[in-house]
């Protein structure tokens, strides 16, 4: 149904001349409704179903207007033409899109809810391997954050703000079925049709249970009728850390500061003359890094074919891509294959089959754990870099090709290529679905479908020490400086013990689903509404075996590893869980201007008790599409359309997780007896990472109230502009309520139904589209979003300092000392009361002091200690955020331009790698030079002479001396696109070839210098900034 | 009738669902335990029961010689120092509130009655449960005083009666003794082989020695009441007579009392390859382990041992080059010196002893990151690993032996007057450690007034226990930090080879080589060691004082109000 913003039809004049035209789209379809007028006169139509208009008009002078909201206005001169064609650009912001919401789809312009979307076209060209990576910025009220640039590991998406300080990721669905992140990471962007958030409760309630942090629902493609299109595209991609923090320059400026600050020549610490001209002999530092850096890259291939007649439509695609980290055996490898076949199998009925498989598979070197000065970091490869930066660079990683020993456990260099870790990954889902319209009513059909989705992981780690070569050290060195003579070797220390280890495990769910839809209009009263029945089961094992020492080979096989039984470890485990739901809904609308639907979702969650397992979730939405009231519709041209939309929901949460409403015990410790291993049973159970040991059969849903008010509206046919302002109560927040209960009760009490958080915000969505000349078009496309949530009951002891309740404050709000600077002078030392410590310790000149703000009476006590934080900061996840994109097109040119950004949160500089105090036994941070001494009065950072002496942790203390912004504006994506000319390639018998240029990640502007402000933590791996370039073919 | 038919279809395709899927969520968690089962079944209350000694008993202790003068420990050259000798200790530096298993023990007392289990079993439970909860009051009571005495499980739902003032002290000790009175009527004389690590009746004997005798102590004891000592000297009386007839006694050779099964050992925590180990790595030298600077000797500690003979080491005429000669053969039990034939598994494939002098630049050898004092620990060393493998220690811990015993008896004699009874000890542990009697068969022990032998106690107990987590808890219960306040800092033996002299690498002889070496004394604290008199009874961390409005802070820190000597 189309509708007609503009009409004019005038006849009362004779009319001797026809003008006659098509007017189509892209694909050469005909376009229905479109206005056509000529300029200067009153004269217009609008088109028939096939596109075609007829004008009759006085003489073939003039201009003609072809106007439609879905597509850009578009102006050709008559000159003398009687046969005007015209083909119409789509609009960047189409109102007549019809969008998928929750079991159904509905037009853009009868929505009630806050939904956003976006087509893959937007983002197939990125160079990233998973799909959350590209939504950054893309979609009003979806934050994403890359906190590591691991390949292979995906970012985390938020939509608006957190409304509980349980699990608030959004819920995924795919093609109607409910899947977890991981299946929409492992997604291609040439699969996917579109993707859906809806962003308000009304809209998720339908998803009910989970739903409260917003629905991400993804849509595959789908054939369509007509010869097969094959279309081909493919990318390359080189990556450059987009920014790495600097070590001193060794010789000029690292080596006097170490020097300065271990100026005893008998220091270990303290280089030597003969050190330092053997380092300059020897080329300098060498950071490990540079040893095995290498140029991170993507390569992205994908083929599709669909095509299909009235009976039969198939999509049928496969993609593969390629990603190298920036150190060797970090790899990640992806294929996907999806079949989506649509036959009319008899009259009315028709049946679809959906299958996909996806086969993933990351590597990584051994490092046990990654970092071993912290112990943390699987994923993003934590502080590594920094190691390999800043460590041992003043010893070659090989003389004469034997790699060298510099007395750690390890050679850095060498152990990149001692054994591996796969992680490998395969699912496979299916779903089938039938349909059938229900001859004798009119309007009513019937759907059932049934998915069946598998996984299936396969980890393998093998890790093997290596051989390092021990060299003499050069007159007056001690162990840095080496001659090239052998004085011995020895195996690593690392791994401790050498190993192999295959990881199984799978992942069994279904989703079965009975739908039964009406839509019918009666007249202006239009009716659509729905009732499903959907029940799901999952079920996950996992098997882990690993076997220890080579005795003979060393080979990544089990029969080569060490049969003694000892070194044998064999572990195992199974979950399961299960949902049921009932939902049904009715949108109702009347001439089109009064909108209305309604929607009730039953959930069981086997997350609670018999009895208390059941949570409802209603919802009602309403929206006004005043641009159609005759007081306005005709009146006020410049209007194109206006809409007002009210919702309410409710949707919940089981985040609890586990089995907390169920007295259970359950095996844990090992306890030795009688010289052999016993197992001791403990009480409770741990769920989501907390213990518990007293169960709550009272649980039950977590529940988020929300409203959202919406307007959107289009001007002048250029304009979009859509705003929503949303606040959302959620209560029975789950929650363990230990701070309430005395430690000395030893209860880690279930959880419980008690919290509750208000959240609130607004969301801006402006788009322009215009015009230059006849051939070059623009649009400009920007959205921004606040976000906050304030708590009002959460868990608190009962004298907790006002800095420690939560209550009344941000979900990530952080705390630290307020630092009042680095004690610069004497006169400063002596003015500090005679008893003060800071965190136990004398002040002395060049340490961090900070505000004394409190004690344990609640006065300031001249101690700086714990009782001394304040807040430091609201949020450490941004308020704020928006993007910004610009497009323009030329005669098959076109450039994208992305621009991204995050506002208000900060971050705590993280103590590893030595960023709260300078490492003098590796090679120092570039930033310390500045750092206070007797010399350098002025230095912004704290004196590092003492750090031995654990003088400084009173420094490294979290505080606001170590807060950072991370507020930044990125240039996201630039891409340049060229479509060859199409008189060129059809002779070639191709209908579409593009050449496209991205860069992504080009520059960052932030108030952070020293390193990516996206990144998790300080010392994660690094964000890439890319070029790619990509060859798109369709046949 | 259209309207009637889209209501009953969906209907009835619900139907249909519901009487294929009511099942859905009739679901059993499949990695639980049914609670009653476990009351009910030898072997899961049992498994309750160890789960409770996997929580509480001690690990092995490594590295807790930094606390007091017993080692030093280090990241690379300088000395890390416990914020307690430091000075810089705050509430929160001492946390230990084991309330999670007092609650867990408490289920146990309450819940095992109501199962099918045998008297028998019941009680044999039941005492291993009396004693751990003496154990973790024990635990608490001797670092803050008196603790809050929870004998119930508690219910979330109770409210305020939750909230729990402090017992004070003397209720704490009552309390512990009557547990464990309770449990040495309950718990068996011995266990099976399969049982063995389990508490038993000596094991509640030897422990109310234990307490009574840090009852009687001076940290608890500041009026010196005779009573509280009379107490501790029956206690541990009643506990070597009983220990001794169910076959319990000092075992001959000192040094394999942690690697051979003996009659000697009271309490142990034993571990087992590869599902229960511990890291030993910063105590061995870095050369051999993936980690530095854990429990290295002190001077002062390697010069408190006595000669061969009995007689102490005398400084001022064999100097330091001579530490190694002619010692209590304890002294080669505990430490690992220059020269010394460690034994550990890679050195033994070297072929070579423990070299600990500087000299950068050769191969296995200890190179750049050496201890800072020269020594290192061999008490309880797992000599069957090598370097790849230190984090897999395996050597039993053990918390009590008989020797302690006998200790704890000497020392409460001595107290009470008893002087001939406490000398008696101190002859039995010299005897025993392998010290020559001498012509006056007083096996080189010189002490005859009550303050000498308290001395000598003091001292006999920081060699004969070195490593064993003794000396810092001695120190506190005889609120003697300020002898080593009085020394500032510990100190260390800086070895190098003599100019001109080749560097012995493999099985050279430390008696014909000794003179090669300098050996220069160092002081190696970077700041004065400064114990206050408020650490003898650590404050209540923050986090439990916020949790609880009637929990009272420790006199002494920060408006302490609760008196710990009541």
């Amino acid at each position: 149904m189309f509708f007609m913003l503009v009409l004019f039809c005038n006849s009362n004049f004779a009319q001797n001349i026809s003008l006659i035209g098509t007017v189509s789209n892209s694909k050469n379809e005909g376009i229905q409704g479109v206005s056509v007028t000529l300029s200067g006169t009153k004269k217009g139509t609008t088109t028939d179903e096939n596109g075609k208009f007829k004008l009759e008009v006085i003489n073939l002078k003039g201009t003609l207007e072809f106007k439609h909201i879905a597509y850009i206005t578009r102006e050709i001169p008559v000159n003398g033409e009687p046969i005007i064609n015209a083909q119409l650009t789509d609009a960047v912001t189409s109102l007549n899109d019809v969008i998928i919401t929750g079991y159904g789809s509905q037009k853009k312009v009868d929505l009630t809810g806050a939904v956003a979307t976006l087509k893959s076209d937007k983002i197939d060209q990125l160079p990233t391997t998973s799909l959350s990576n590209s939504l950054a910025g893309r979609l009003s009220g979806v934050y994403v954050m890359q906190s590591t640039g691991v390949p292979g590991i995906s970012a985390d998406v938020r939509v608006r703000s957190d409304g509980s300080w349980n699990n608030t990721a959004p819920l995924y669905v795919i093609d109607g079925i409910v899947l977890d992140k991981s299946a929409f990471d492992r997604l291609d962007p040439s699969e996917i049709a579109e993707f859906s958030v809806l962003k308000d409760a009304a809209s998720a309630a339908i998803y009910g249970s989970r739903a409260a942090a917003g629905v991400i629902l993804v849509t595959t493609k789908r054939g369509r009728s007509g010869k097969p299109v094959i279309s081909y595209s493919g990318s390359y991609s080189s990556d450059k850390p987009t920014s790495l923090p600097k070590i001193m320059d060794p010789i000029t400026e690292g080596i006097p500061f170490i020097n300065n600050a271990f100026s005893d020549p008998t220091h270990w610490a303290h280089w030597s003359p003969q050190e330092i001209e053997g380092l300059k002999k020897q080329g300098g530092w060498i950071s490990p890094l540079d040893n095995v850096y290498r140029t991170p890259n993507i390569n992205r291939h994908t083929l599709n074919v669909s095509g299909g007649n009235d009976n039969m439509k198939f999509f049928i695609g496969g993609s593969y891509a390629n990603q190298k980290g920036y150190l060797p055996n970090l790899d990640y490898q992806k294929y996907n294959l999806r079949g989506n076949v649509e036959a009319k199998v008899a009259k009315n009925l028709t049946a679809s089959l959906q299958i996909s498989t996806n086969y993933d598979q990351r590597s990584k070197f051994n490092w046990n754990p990654d970092d071993y000065r912290t112990g943390q970091g699987i994923n993003d490869l934590n502080q590594l870099w920094g190691w390999l930066i800043a460590a041992y660079g003043y010893m070659p990683a090989y003389i004469d090709g034997k790699p060298t020993d510099n007395g750690w456990v390890a050679n850095l260099t060498d152990r990149f290529y001692q054994g591996y870790q796969h992680f490998s990954g395969q699912s496979l889902d299916a779903l089938a679905t039938l349909k059938y319209d229900v001859p004798f009513i009119k309007g009513l059909s019937l759907k059932a479908s049934f998915s069946k989705d598998n996984y299936y992981g396969y980890n393998k780690r093998y890790d093997v020490n290596h051989l390092m070569y021990q060299f003499k050290p050069i007159e007056g060195s001690s162990f840095r400086i080496f001659t090239d003579t052998v004085i011995g070797s020895r195996m690593s220390q690392d791994p401790g013990t050498e190993y192999l280890e295959n990881d199984w495990n799978r992942r069994s769910a279904y989703q079965l689903n009975g739908q039964t839809t009406y839509t019918r209009d009666f007249g202006k009263h239009h009716f659509d509404a729905f009732v499903v029945y959907e029940q799901s089961e999952w079920n996950t094992n996992y098997l882990n075996g690993k076997r220890k020492n080579f005795p003979v080979v060393r080979t990544a096989q089990f029969w080569a590893a060490g049969s003694d039984t000892k070194g044998f470890e064999l572990n195992g485990g199974e979950d399961l869980g299960a949902r049921l739901s009932y939902v049904g809904k009715i949108n109702y609308s009347y001439a089109d201007k009064y909108l209305l639907s309604a929607s009730l979702r039953r959930d069981g969650s086997l997350g609670f008790a018999q009895g208390k397992r059941w949570g409802t979730f209603p919802a009602i939405a309403a929206g006004w599409r005043i641009s159609e009231e005759r007081f306005m519709k005709d009146k006020i041209h410049f209007l194109d359309y206006l809409k007002l939309r009210a919702s309410y929901g409710v949707t919940g949460s089981d985040a609890v997780g586990g089995w907390q409403w169920q007295d259970q015990y359950y095996l844990d410790r090992t306890y030795i007896l009688g010289g052999q291993p016993t197992r001791g049973i403990n009480i409770g159970g741990v769920t989501n990472g907390r213990y518990y040991n007293v169960s709550n059969n009272n649980l039950t849903w977590e529940k988020s109230t929300s409203y959202n008010f919406g307007l959107d509206t289009r001007l002048f046919n250029t304009l979009n502009f859509t705003t929503e302002y949303w606040f959302r109560n959620t209560t029975d927040i789950l929650g363990g309520r230990n701070a309430s209960y005395p430690a000395e009760a030893g209860i880690y009490p279930a959880d419980e139904n008690y919290g509750k958080v208000n959240s609130h915000g607004f969301e801006i969505e402006l788009g322009y589209e215009g015009k230059v000349g006849s051939d070059f078009r623009y649009s400009i496309t920007g959205n921004f979003a606040y976000a906050t949530n304030k708590v009002i009951l959460r868990d608190v002891a009962q004298n907790a300092q006002s800095v420690d309740n939560p209550n009344g404050k941000t979900l990530g709000y952080f705390t630290g000392l307020e630092s009042t600077g680095v004690i610069r002078t004497q006169k400063e030392l002596d003015a500090l009361p005679a008893d003060y410590t800071i965190n136990g310790y004398i002040p002395q000149l060049g340490m961090l002091n900070y505000r004394d703000l409190s004690g344990p009476n609640g006065k300031p006590d001249n101690k700086i200690d714990n009782y001394d934080r304040a807040v430091i900061a609201k949020y450490s996840s941004p308020p704020y955020s928006g993007g910004l994109a610009l497009s323009g097109y030329w005669k098959g040119i076109s450039l994208d331009v992305f621009l991204q950004g995050n506002f208000g949160a900060y971050k705590l500089m993280d103590d590893g790698m030595a960023f709260r105090q300078a490492d003098t036994y590796d090679m120092p941070w570039k930033f310390w030079l500045d750092s206070w001494t007797p010399k350098n009065p002025k230095g912004k950072y704290p004196q590092q002479i003492e750090q031995w002496a654990g003088v400084q942790s009173s420094d490294v203390q979290d505080s606001d001396f170590w807060l950072f912004s991370t507020s930044y504006v990125r240039l996201k994506q630039v891409s340049l696109g060229y479509a060859l000319p199409k008189t060129f390639i059809t002779k070639a018998g191709l209908q579409n070839v593009k050449l496209l240029v991205t860069g992504t990640n080009l520059l960052t502007w932030s108030k952070s210098k020293l390193y990516d402000p996206e990144l998790a933590s300080y010392s994660s791996y690094p964000i890439m900034k890319t070029i790619t370039f990509g060859l798109n073919i369709t046949l | 009738m259209t309207i009637k038919l889209i209501f009953k279809l969906p209907i009835l395709l619900l139907l249909l669902c519901i009487a294929g899927c009511s099942k859905v969520l009739d679901k059993q968690n499949p990695g639980a335990i049914n609670p009653d089962l476990t009351w009910n079944d030898l072997n899961a209350a049992n498994a309750y029961i160890n789960e409770i000694y996997a929580d509480i008993m001690p690990e092995f202790a490594i590295n807790e010689g930094r606390n007091t003068d017993e080692g030093s420990e280090s990241y690379l050259f300088n000395s890390y120092m416990a914020p307690h000798l430091r000075g810089s200790a705050t509430i929160d530096t001492w946390n230990f509130w084991s309330y999670d298993v007092i609650h867990k023990i408490n289920i146990l007392l309450t819940q095992i009655d109501k199962g099918g289990l045998t008297s028998d079993l019941k009680e044999q439970i039941k005492g291993q449960a009396y004693f751990w909860r003496a154990f973790a009051y024990f635990t608490m009571v001797r670092a803050y005083g008196g603790v809050p005495l929870v004998l119930e499980p508690q219910d979330p739902k109770s409210g305020d009666a939750l909230f729990l003032p402090r017992n004070k002290t003397s209720e704490c000790i009552e309390q512990i003794v009557r547990d464990l009175d309770v449990a040495m009527a309950k718990l068996p004389v011995s266990w099976g082989s399969a049982d063995k690590g389990k508490i038993d009746k000596s094991a509640a004997f030897a422990f109310k020695g234990r307490v009574l005798l840090y009852y009687a102590s001076p940290q608890f004891n500041i009026q010196n009441s005779t009573e509280r000592w009379v107490n501790a000297y029956n206690a541990n009386k009643t506990a070597i007579d009983s220990c001794t007839a169910f076959g319990k006694g000092l075992f001959a050779n000192f040094a394999n009392i942690w690697y051979e099964d003996n009659n000697e050992v009271i309490i142990e925590k034993q571990y087992h390859y590869p599902e229960l180990v511990y890291d030993e790595n910063g105590a061995r030298p870095v050369r051999w382990s993936l980690s530095v600077g854990w429990d290295w000797p002190t001077l002062e500690l390697t010069t408190a041992f006595p000669m061969k003979d009995g007689s102490p080491y005398n400084v001022a005429q064999s100097g330091y080059g001579l530490l190694f000669k002619d010692r209590d053969p304890r002294y080669y039990a505990t430490i690992a010196y220059n020269g010394s034939d460690y034994g550990i598994k890679d050195l033994v494939t070297l072929n070579a002893n423990l070299w600990t002098y500087h000299k950068y630049g050769l191969p296995d050898f200890e190179g750049t990151l050496f201890s800072n004092t020269s020594f290192y620990r061999n008490k309880g060393i797992d000599k069957t690993i090598n370097s790849a493998n230190a984090s897999n220690a395996s050597v039993p811990w053990i918390e009590l032996r008989f020797a302690e015993v006998l200790m704890n008896f000497g020392e409460a004699a001595n107290e009470i007057g008893k002087t001939d009874k406490a000398l008696d000890v101190l002859y039995q542990i010299r005897q025993r450690a392998g010290i020559l009697p001498g012509p006056d068969n007083r096996y080189g022990i010189t002490a005859n007034s009550q303050s000498e032998i308290r001395d000598a106690y003091r001292n006999e107990r920081f060699i004969e226990f070195a490593f064993e987590n003794k000396r810092f808890w001695d120190l506190r219960r005889l609120r003697k930090f300020e002898l080593l306040n009085q020394m500032q800092s510990r100190h260390g033996l800086y070895i190098t080879l003599k100019d001109g002299f080749i560097p012995p690498l493999g099985k050279e002889d430390i008696h014909q080589i000794y003179d090669e070496f300098n050996y220069e004394v160092k002081t190696i604290d970077p700041q004065p060691i400064s114990w206050k008199e408020n650490y003898y009874f650590f404050a209540i961390p923050k986090q439990y004082l916020d949790r609880n409005s009637k929990l009272m802070q420790t006199k002494g820190w920060d408006n302490g109000s609760f008196d710990p000597l009541q």
